[in-house]
C-alpha cells in the first residue's frame, strides 16, 4: 500500500510537464502580469510581473517601465496647468478650477467634468488687471487684432498707462471702461456681455462673489502669486490659450526662457572667469518710516539667486513681501552693494535720506548702486521680463554689461 | 407713607441713620435742613430711587423699595432737581409722560389718561400753556408743569426736592401754594425739601428737621421754631432768631464792642426798617417805647435789641418816659420814624420835646410822614441817615456814572457824638 | 407742519427708489424699470440690469434705515446731537469684528468666505463692544464733546486694529477692504442682503418699543425711575438694539458715517418734537432715503469709477456736525 502511493506521487510529479533530462527535472512556468501604476499629467508608468518557476525555485522578475512620457506643458509656474486632451483643453485657474476650453464651432467632449467651459478664442473678454492687459500686448505682435477679442478694461483711472494703444483704444471708445478692479461698474460690465472676465482675487472677494451671483463667466490669473520669473511670465500661456494662441504663447515662452538662461550663464560663468566676488543686493520700500523688504523666497530673491547673488534677506522665508525693523534694515542692508527701491513714489537720494537717515552711510550709497523702480515696471517690465532680469543683471554686475541701461529702473 | 428706623445714603456711605417720619396724605410735610445735610437723599429714599442702606420705607403696608416700577410710579410720584432735555416738547406732552405707569409700550394715550393729564394741568395751573414749548416757558411755569407731570401719575404721595430753589421770589410763592392746596385739595401726600425757612414755617403741616445725620419731626411748625435745637441748625454762631410769633426770621444784633449808639422811637410798623438798617450800619440799636403789642417791639425784641416797654393798652408811663430819656440821652444817634399816634403813645412825643430841650439831636425819617414835629432834623429816607464810620447802608442810591471826580456822599463825616452841631 | 411732512417722507422715499432703479450706466427704458419694481420681469439686458440696481436699492434701504434708527437712539440714550454709529466708533468696532472675521476666520477655515450670518453675528458683538465702551466711558465724561472724543479715539482704534489685520494680508485685500471700510454698496449681492433684512426688519420693530423708555430718559434718570421705567433695562436694551441694527448696516454695505447723524436731526428740524415715538421710525424712513440717494450720486458722479459711500454723505454730514458744534458753543 505504501509503495502505491509513493509511486502515484512520483509518477504524478513526473507528470507535471518534465523534461527527461538524465539526473534533473526541471520545471518552467511562465507567468506575466502587467499591471497599470498611475497614470499623471506628464507619464504613464506600467509594472510587469513576470513569474518564473524552476524547480524547487520561483523566480519573479519584475520590470516597470515607462510606457508614454509627455511633457509637462508648464514649468514654472505652479498656480496653474494645461492639459491637452482630443479637440479640448483643460485648463486650471488660480483658483484650481477646472476650465474646459473649446474651439468654437466644436462641441464640448461628453465625459470630461469642468467648472467652467469657454469657447475660444474668445471674442469679448474683460480684463481686471494692467498685468493681464501686458501678457496680451505681448502677444499682440504675433496676432494684430487681438484686441478686437477683448471689450473691456477694468481702469477706472486708476493708474497711468504705460501702453500707448491701449491708452488710445480706452480713449476712443474701442475699450471701454468698466471702472475700478475693486469695485467695477456691474452694470456696464455686465452689458459687454462678456464671454470671459480675467480677474485677480482673494479671500472674501466681494468682486468675484458679485461675478458668481451674475453668472459672469471668470477666471483667475494669479501671476502675481508666483515665485519665480519665470513662474510670472508662463501665464502668457494661460493667457494665450483663451486667445486660441496656444502655439504663439508657447514658443514667446521660450523665447523668454532661452533669454533669461542665457543671461545667467553669461552671468555664472563671467563670474567663474573674472572671479568677481559675490554682490550683495537689499531690495526694499519704505513708507512713512515702516521698511517692507522682499522676502527670501520670493520672485526677486529668486532672480538674484539665479544671477548668483547674494540677497540680504534671503532668511526671510516668505514669498511676499515683509516688514522689518529699522535696526533690522541697517544691520543687512548697510553693506549691500546694490539697493534696489521697490517703489517710484521716492524720486532722489534727498528723499530716500529723509526717511531712511542712516542710508547716507550704507556702502551702496557712498558707491552710487541705488537704484528705484521705474513707473513703468508693472506694465512694461512684465510684458518684457527678459529685458526686466537683464536690467537685474547689468545693474548687478555693471562690468558685464557696460553698453545697457535699464529700462524699468532708474539710478538715484 | 412711613420710614421705619431708615438708614440712607450712597453706595457703603451712610448720610442720615435712625430716620422714623410719617407722610400723611392731605398734608404738606416741609423739609428744611443746612445744606449738604441729606434732605435730597432722604426725599430720593423715599420716593424709591435710592435703595434704603437700613430699615425701610412703606407705602400702604407695602416695601417701596421692593415694589416694581410702575406700580411704584402709581403710588408714588417724584420732582426732582435736574432739568429735563425736552426743549422741543409741549407742555401737554410733558404732562402726558406722567401716565408713562399706565401707557403701553407705545406710550398711547387713552381718554382715561387723557383726562388724568388734563386735571393735573388744571390743577397746577397750567391748561393755558397747553401747546407752549418748553423752551418758552418761565421757570416757575416750568416747575408746575414738571409737577403736572408728576400729578398725572395720579399719585398718592408727591416728592419734591427743592422745588422752589432757583425760583425768584413770586414764582416760590406760587408753587409753594399750589403744594399746600394739593394736600388740602386734592388729598395728596405732599412732602418737599426747601431753603426757604419762613415759607416753610408758614406753609408746611409738619417739619421735618434734616441735620447732624438724622432727622427731628415737628407735628407743628411752631413747635419747630419753639425748640432752640431748630434755630440752632441753621445758626453759624447764632446770627439769627426765630420770632414765634410771626414766625420770622431775624438777624441778631451783634455789636462791636465799640459801636455806636442809637434810639429809635417809633411804633406800628414804621420802626423794624430803620432797626435793619441802622443794625447793618453797625449801631448798636435800642427802642422805645413801644407797646408790648406793638409789631415794632416783636421785631425789635427778636432782633435782640434793647426795648423800654410799656404794657399793652396803657398809656406810657412816667417810669417808662424816664428810662427811654435815659437811654435815648446816651446815645450817638437818636431817630424818629413819625409813628401813628394816639393817646396811649402821645408819650414819645414829650419824649421827642424832653430830648430836644436838652439840645441833642433828633432825626425824623418818613417821607410820607402825616403830621410834622417841630425841631427835627428830617431826612426823607432811611438812607440818608448819618451812618458810623465809613459804613453805609448797603441799600447805596444809584451812583452816577464815573466821571473822574470823587463822589463825595451828603452825609457828614461823623466822629463819634452826634452833638456836634457845628458838622 | 407735520401734518405735510408725514404723508411727503414715504412718498419722497419711493420717489427716490424709483430714482434709482432708473438710473445707472446702461439706458433702460422707464417702463421697463417701473415693470421690474413691481415684479415683472424684463427681458434679458434689462433684467440684469435692473436686478443690479434693484439689489442696491434694498440694501441701501435696509442700511440707511438701520443707520437712521440707530442714530436717532444714540443720539437720544447719549443726550448728544453729535452721537452717530460712525462718530462714536460703534461701526469702525463692528468692521474690525467683521474684518477680523473675514481674514483670521476664512485662514483657520471657520468660516467659508463670504457668510453673512456669521459676519452678522461677528459685527453685532463687536458693535456691541464699542457700544457697551463708550457707554462706560460716557459715565466719566459727561460733556457733550467729550463723548465725540471718546467715541473717535475707539473709532480710530478699531481702525487701527483693522489696518494692522489687513496690512499682514495681501495688497491687493487691502485696497479692498480700504474701499468697503468707507461703505459701499456696489457688491451687494441678494444672498447677503435677503439674509440681513430679516434681522434688520426685526431689530427695527424692537427699537420701536425702546422709544417710550427714552423718552423717559430724556427726564433724568432718577426722574425716569420714578415714572416705573427701569433705567438700566432701558439703557442695555437700546444699545443692544443699536447695536444689532449698526451691525445689520455693516454687513450689508460697511460703515457708512453721517446717515445716523443727519438723519434724527433732519426729522427733528422737519417736525419739532422731541417725541422718540416720532424720531426713530421717521429717522429709519430718512436714513433711507438719505442711503438710496447717496448710493445713486456714488456711482453717478464719477462713472465708471465708483465712490465710497462716505465720501458723499460727507458732504452734509461734515457741515451738519459744523453747525452742531458752533450751535452749542454758542456761535451763530
Amino acid at each position: 500500500m505504501i509503495a502505491v502511493l509513493l509511486l502515484g506521487l512520483i509518477g504524478g510529479y513526473l507528470a507535471a510537464g518534465s523534461t527527461v533530462g538524465a539526473g534533473t527535472v526541471t520545471v518552467t512556468r511562465e507567468i506575466e502580469r502587467t499591471v497599470e501604476l498611475r497614470t499623471t499629467l506628464t507619464e504613464r508608468l506600467v509594472q510587469t510581473v513576470t513569474l518564473t518557476r524552476e524547480l524547487p525555485v520561483t523566480v519573479t522578475r519584475t520590470e516597470t517601465q515607462v510606457v508614454e512620457r509627455r511633457e509637462p506643458e508648464v514649468r514654472y509656474a505652479k498656480l496653474f496647468s494645461i492639459e491637452r486632451g482630443d479637440g479640448y483643453t483643460l485648463v486650471k485657474d488660480g483658483l484650481n478650477r477646472t476650465i474646459l476650453l473649446v474651439r468654437r464651432g466644436q462641441s464640448a467632449p461628453q465625459n470630461v467634468r469642468a467648472d467652467l467651459v469657454v469657447q475660444v478664442p474668445v471674442e469679448r473678454a474683460v480684463l481686471m488687471s494692467a498685468t493681464h492687459v501686458a501678457l496680451v500686448e505681448r502677444l499682440r505682435e504675433y496676432s494684430p487684432g487681438i484686441w478686437d477679442r477683448v471689450a473691456g478694461i477694468m481702469w477706472g483711472r486708476s493708474y497711468q498707462w504705460f501702453f500707448r494703444e491701449v491708452e488710445r483704444m480706452i480713449e476712443e471708445g474701442k475699450l471701454v471702461d468698466v471702472g475700478a478692479a475693486w469695485s467695477p461698474d456691474y452694470e456696464l460690465l455686465v452689458s459687454l456681455r462678456p464671454d470671459l472676465v480675467m480677474i485677480y482675487t482673494f479671500e472674501g472677494d466681494p468682486v468675484r462673489s458679485k461675478l458668481e451671483e451674475l453668472k459672469v463667466p471668470y477666471v483667475v490669473n494669479s501671476e502675481y502669486l508666483e515665485d519665480t520669473l519665470l513662474g510670472r511670465f508662463e501665464w502668457i500661456k494661460f493667457v494665450a490659450a483663451f486667445f486660441g494662441l496656444d502655439e504663439v504663447g508657447a514658443e514667446v515662452f521660450r523665447l523668454v526662457e532661452l533669454r533669461y538662461q542665457l543671461t545667467s550663464h553669461k552671468v555664472s560663468a563671467s563670474i567663474e572667469a573674472l572671479d568677481l566676488r559675490p554682490v550683495k543686493v537689499a531690495w526694499f520700500s519704505v513708507y512713512r518710516g515702516t521698511i517692507y523688504v522682499a522676502g527670501g523666497l520670493s520672485y526677486v530673491a529668486n532672480s538674484i539667486y539665479d544671477l548668483k547673488a547674494v540677497y540680504a534677506f534671503s532668511d526671510l522665508k516668505v514669498t511676499g513681501g515683509a516688514q522689518v525693523s529699522l535696526e533690522e534694515f541697517v544691520a543687512r542692508a548697510s553693506d549691500a552693494d546694490v539697493l534696489v527701491v521697490s517703489t517710484d513714489l521716492i524720486q532722489s537720494l534727498e528723499a530716500l535720506t529723509e526717511e531712511i537717515p542712516q542710508i547716507a552711510e550704507f556702502k551702496a550709497v557712498r558707491e552710487g548702486r541705488v537704484y528705484r523702480f521705474n513707473s513703468n515696471v508693472y506694465q512694461l517690465g512684465y510684458m518684457d521680463t527678459e529685458g526686466w532680469f537683464l536690467d537685474l543683471a547689468s545693474m548687478l554686475y555693471p562690468e558685464l554689461f557696460p553698453e545697457h541701461t535699464p529700462s524699468y529702473f532708474v539710478a538715484l | 407713607m412711613r420710614a421705619r428706623d431708615l438708614s440712607a445714603g450712597y453706595g457703603r456711605r451712610e448720610v442720615l441713620t435712625g430716620v422714623s417720619l410719617e407722610v400723611e396724605k392731605g398734608k404738606l410735610t416741609l423739609v428744611v435742613g443746612p445744606n449738604a445735610s441729606g434732605k435730597s437723599t432722604l426725599l430720593k429714599t423715599l420716593a424709591g430711587i435710592l435703595k434704603p442702606l437700613g430699615g425701610v420705607v412703606l407705602v400702604d403696608g407695602r416695601e417701596v423699595h421692593r415694589m416694581k416700577g410702575r406700580e411704584r410710579a402709581r403710588s408714588i410720584g417724584a420732582v426732582t432737581t435736574s432739568r429735563p432735555q425736552v426743549s422741543e416738547m409741549t407742555v401737554e406732552e410733558v404732562v402726558g409722560m406722567g401716565r408713562y405707569p399706565w401707557t403701553g409700550p407705545f406710550h398711547l394715550l387713552t381718554p382715561r389718561d387723557r383726562e388724568a393729564v388734563e386735571r393735573a394741568m388744571e390743577v397746577t395751573g397750567v391748561v393755558h400753556l397747553r401747546r407752549r414749548r418748553v423752551t418758552e416757558l418761565s421757570d416757575g411755569q416750568l416747575q408746575r408743569v414738571l409737577i403736572a407731570r408728576a400729578l398725572a401719575q395720579e399719585p398718592d404721595y408727591l416728592i419734591l426736592d427743592e422745588p422752589t430753589t432757583h425760583l425768584d421770589a413770586p414764582s416760590r410763592i406760587e408753587v409753594m401754594t399750589l403744594l399746600r392746596d394739593l394736600a388740602s385739595e386734592e388729598g395728596v401726600g405732599v412732602i418737599a425739601s426747601t431753603h426757604e425757612l419762613e415759607l416753610a414755617l408758614r406753609f408746611g403741616d409738619k417739619i421735618v428737621l434734616v441735620s447732624s445725620g438724622t432727622v427731628k419731626v415737628y407735628q407743628r411748625p411752631e413747635d419747630a421754631v419753639g425748640d432752640p435745637e431748630f434755630a440752632g441748625a441753621f445758626s453759624v454762631g447764632r446770627s439769627i432768631s426765630l420770632s414765634p410769633v410771626s414766625l420770622s426770621v431775624e438777624v441778631l444784633q451783634r455789636p462791636r464792642g465799640d459801636a455806636p449808639k442809637a434810639f429809635v422811637v417809633s411804633g406800628s410798623g414804621t420802626g423794624p426798617p430803620v432797626f435793619r438798617a441802622l443794625v447793618r450800619g453797625g449801631y448798636e440799636v435800642s427802642a422805645g417805647v413801644l407797646h408790648e403789642n406793638d409789631i415794632d417791639y416783636h421785631v425789635a425784641v427778636s432782633m435782640g435789641l434793647e426795648v423800654v416797654s410799656e404794657r399793652p393798652y396803657f398809656p406810657i408811663s412816667e417810669g417808662a418816659l424816664r428810662a427811654a430819656l435815659e437811654r435815648a440821652s446816651a446815645s450817638d444817634l437818636i431817630v424818629f420814624t413819625y409813628p401813628p399816634v394816639g393817646p396811649l403813645n402821645s408819650g414819645n412825643l414829650r419824649l421827642l420835646e424832653e430830648l430836644l430841650s436838652m439840645g441833642l439831636e433828633v432825626y425824623g425819617v418818613g417821607s410820607s410822614r402825616t403830621y410834622d414835629v417841630p425841631g427835627l432834623r428830617v431826612v426823607g429816607s432811611v438812607e440818608e441817615l448819618p451812618i458810623a464810620g465809613e459804613r453805609r447802608i448797603s441799600v447805596a442810591p444809584a451812583l452816577p456814572p464815573w466821571s473822574g471826580t470823587r463822589y463825595t456822599g451828603s452825609s457828614p463825616r461823623s466822629s463819634g457824638s452826634s452833638r456836634d452841631r457845628s458838622s | 407742519m407735520r401734518r405735510y411732512v408725514l404723508p411727503v417722507l414715504p412718498a419722497s422715499l419711493l420717489g427716490s427708489v424709483l430714482l434709482s432703479a432708473a438710473t445707472g450706466s446702461v439706458k433702460v427704458p422707464l417702463e421697463s424699470v417701473i415693470g421690474g419694481l413691481l415684479g415683472f420681469r424684463a427681458e434679458g439686458l434689462a433684467a440684469t440690469v435692473i436686478d443690479l440696481r434693484l439689489v442696491r436699492t434694498v440694501a441701501a434701504l435696509a442700511s440707511g434705515a438701520s443707520l437712521g434708527a440707530a442714530g436717532a437712539i444714540l443720539q437720544s440714550l447719549f443726550r448728544n446731537p453729535l452721537a452717530d454709529p460712525f462718530v462714536l466708533g460703534i461701526s469702525s468696532g463692528s468692521s474690525l469684528a467683521i474684518a477680523a472675521t473675514l481674514i483670521a476666520g476664512t485662514g483657520l477655515g471657520l468660516i467659508s468666505s463670504y457668510d453673512p450670518q456669521a459676519l452678522y453675528v461677528a459685527g453685532a458683538l463687536g458693535a456691541l463692544a464699542v457700544s457697551l465702551a463708550v457707554v462706560a466711558l460716557s459715565s466719566l465724561l459727561r460733556s457733550v464733546l467729550g463723548l465725540v472724543l471718546v467715541g473717535v479715539m475707539l473709532g480710530y482704534l478699531a481702525s487701527a486694529l483693522t489696518t494692522l489685520l489687513v496690512i499682514t494680508s495681501d495688497v491687493e485685500r487691502m485696497r479692498a477692504f480700504t474701499f468697503w471700510t468707507l461703505g459701499t454698496f456696489s457688491a451687494s449681492k441678494w444672498s447677503v442682503v435677503s439674509s440681513v433684512l430679516p434681522i434688520a426688519i426685526g431689530s427695527l420693530l424692537v427699537s420701536l418699543l425702546v422709544a417710550k423708555p427714552l423718552n423717559a430718559l430724556l427726564f433724568g434718570e432718577e426722574t425716569a425711575a420714578s415714572m416705573g421705567a427701569s433705567v438700566r433695562a432701558s439703557r442695555v436694551g437700546a444699545v443692544a438694539v443699536a447695536a444689532s441694527l449698526v451691525s445689520c448696516s455693516v454687513v450689508v454695505s460697511g460703515p457708512i458715517g453721517f446717515i445716523g447723524l443727519a438723519a434724527p436731526h433732519a426729522v427733528r428740524l422737519l417736525l419739532r418734537t422731541e417725541d422718540n415715538r416720532l424720531i426713530v421710525p421717521l429717522s429709519a424712513l430718512v436714513g433711507a432715503e438719505l442711503a438710496v440717494l447717496s448710493d445713486v450720486a456714488a456711482r453717478t458722479l464719477m462713472s465708471p469709477l465708483e465712490l465710497p459711500v462716505t465720501a458723499v454723505t460727507s458732504l452734509f454730514g461734515a457741515p451738519t456736525v459744523l453747525v452742531l458744534v458752533m450751535r452749542r458753543w454758542g456761535i451763530r
